[in-house]
């Protein structure tokens, strides 16, 4: 017991960094993909073609793969050895930053790009029959439904690239994942690290759901029930019900 | 140019309309003078939803020309959107804000396009919501509501832009039967007010209770235009008596 407090002790030094690495690339990539998503939306052609070919290559090679190819693959040219970027590819931190945001975009505005085609037509009709803008059509019948359309699939996304973070060890980052793996290394003790690792990530998980979701109640968006009995680890909570069709 | 008639609400021109190769309507001629009612019916595919969704250019014609409270109807975002606040919509679905609460369905329009004022706007919805008989439903959410009442406050919603011409779009074929009439009862109030309709809808018994004009459609064409006395009792043209036999039967 004590041994697994103290080995909790040492892991808990990389939380600081699991969580930087995972917001710092939650918020650059949401605002990436939105920019994204947005531009194949609104524009058609073979630049939005290609760029959603990137985005699909992007999505189908492992993480792993793209880290390497990020963090031992560019410093080999002479571009990014040679001027400011560096300072960016020289640190395994910003390496792991730059992949974890590529990925991020590349999953988030496909959630993105599927959650506007799924809003229902009928909701645009409804708002342009009362003579509403454009904005504020895309403001009161798309956003909403982009919201709930998205939602379930986005928190997915969140906990995945939180649990994503982990990848950084192999590239020298010392993060939650990090120190249990030197622990393993150093004390041949491999279930003690890695339970205490994977609590704190399974820890994260929640934490990711509940913020998100408390996020989603606030902002207003989620077209309330009658009251039913909610518990926060039923998975009611995000599968809410679609609109009825008859 | 084409005589513009008097006191006309809608005029509408040899519109035609094709779906890639299909041609879903063909030539139609309409006018609907200001306060008239007019109900259309027809088999389904005949095109009388398309034709009413281009009064308010949710759907684009290819041919003739459309002219709404004396307003070309052109493709162009400024002139739809004025057409659109003179012309209220009510649809098979109801299509409310499911985030919205009923109040908030209904100020929504009257603030944002009209810049009425939060107070000015929700005693404009709490009025129409009496209207339609649901005003103590106002803080709930659509989901909440019945069918029918929910196709009430989308009725509620469209009359707080204060439009001068109503279009329903079957507005009681996704309602449990016994729904129906108290949506058609809310419409007999419209009607009996003086407001210009022009409903899609089977409820024959409705047509003949509030309609100035039957038009029956088939094919994308207009087929027969006749008083409801007429229309009811000694159809003219085969299509229609088909029609009505399947209908009323």
């Amino acid at each position: 017991m004590e041994k697994l407090i103290a080995y909790a002790h040492e892991i808990l030094q990389g939380l600081g960094t699991t969580l930087t690495l995972f917001i710092i690339s939650l918020m650059i990539g949401f605002v990436l993909a939105a920019t994204v998503a947005s531009f194949q939306i609104v524009f058609r052609g073979p630049v939005s073609r290609s760029v959603w070919m990137a985005m699909f290559a992007i999505r189908g090679v492992p993480l792993l793969l793209i880290l390497y190819v990020v963090y031992y693959g560019f410093p080999l040219l002479p571009v990014v050895r040679e001027t400011f970027l560096w300072s960016a590819f020289s640190s395994p931190f910003w390496c792991s930053v730059m992949c974890l945001v590529l990925v991020e975009v590349a999953f988030t505005s496909e959630i993105m790009r599927g959650a506007y085609y799924q809003t229902p037509k009928e909701q645009v009709e409804a708002a342009r029959s009362l003579g509403l803008s454009r904005f504020q059509t895309f403001r009161v019948a798309i956003f909403p439904a982009m919201m709930r359309n998205g939602f379930p699939a986005y928190t997915t996304e969140v906990i995945m690239l939180c649990k994503s973070t982990a990848l950084a060890f192999t590239v020298t980052v010392m993060d939650i994942m990090g120190y249990a793996n030197e622990i393993r290394a150093r004390t041949l003790d491999v279930y003690e690290p890695l339970l205490i690792a994977g609590t704190i990530y399974i820890c994260l998980a929640i934490l990711c759901r509940t913020v998100l979701a408390k996020l989603f109640s606030l902002i207003g968006l989620s077209a309330p029930e009658q009251p039913r009995s909610r518990r926060w680890w039923s998975l009611q909570t995000f599968t809410r019900n679609r609109e009825v069709r008859t | 140019m084409i005589e513009h008639a008097d006191h006309a609400a809608i005029t509408i021109y040899s519109m035609s309309k094709w779906f890639g190769t299909f041609r879903v309507l063909d030539g139609i001629d309409l006018t609907v003078r200001e306060g008239e009612r007019i109900v259309v019916c027809g088999p389904s595919g005949s095109g009388k939803s398309t034709m009413i969704r281009c009064i308010n250019g949710l759907e684009p014609f290819n041919e003739g020309r459309v002219v709404v409270n004396g307003i070309d109807l052109t493709s162009k975002a400024r002139i739809l959107n004025s057409v659109r606040r003179n012309v209220g919509m009510v649809f098979q679905q109801f299509n409310l804000f499911p985030h919205l609460t009923v109040l908030e369905n209904c100020t929504l329009a009257p603030r944002w396009v009209h810049k009425v004022s939060e107070r000015e706007a929700e005693r404009m919805a709490l009025h129409y919501l009496e209207k339609v008989r649901i005003p103590e439903q106002a803080d709930k959410y659509p989901r909440q509501l019945s069918g029918g009442q929910q196709q009430r406050v989308a009725i509620a919603r469209s009359l707080c832009v204060k439009p001068r011409i109503m279009l329903f779009d079957e507005p009681t074929s996704s309602l449990d039967p016994e729904m129906v009439k108290e949506v058609l009862d809310t419409m007999a109030d419209l009607a009996q007010d003086g407001m210009t309709i022009v409903c899609v809808t089977h409820e024959m018994g409705f047509a003949r209770r509030i309609a100035d004009r039957m038009v029956f459609m088939d094919r994308g064409r207009i087929v027969e235009e006749a008083p409801p006395s007429d229309f009811f009792s000694a159809p003219r043209h085969l299509r229609t008596q088909q029609f009505l036999e399947q209908i009323l039967n």
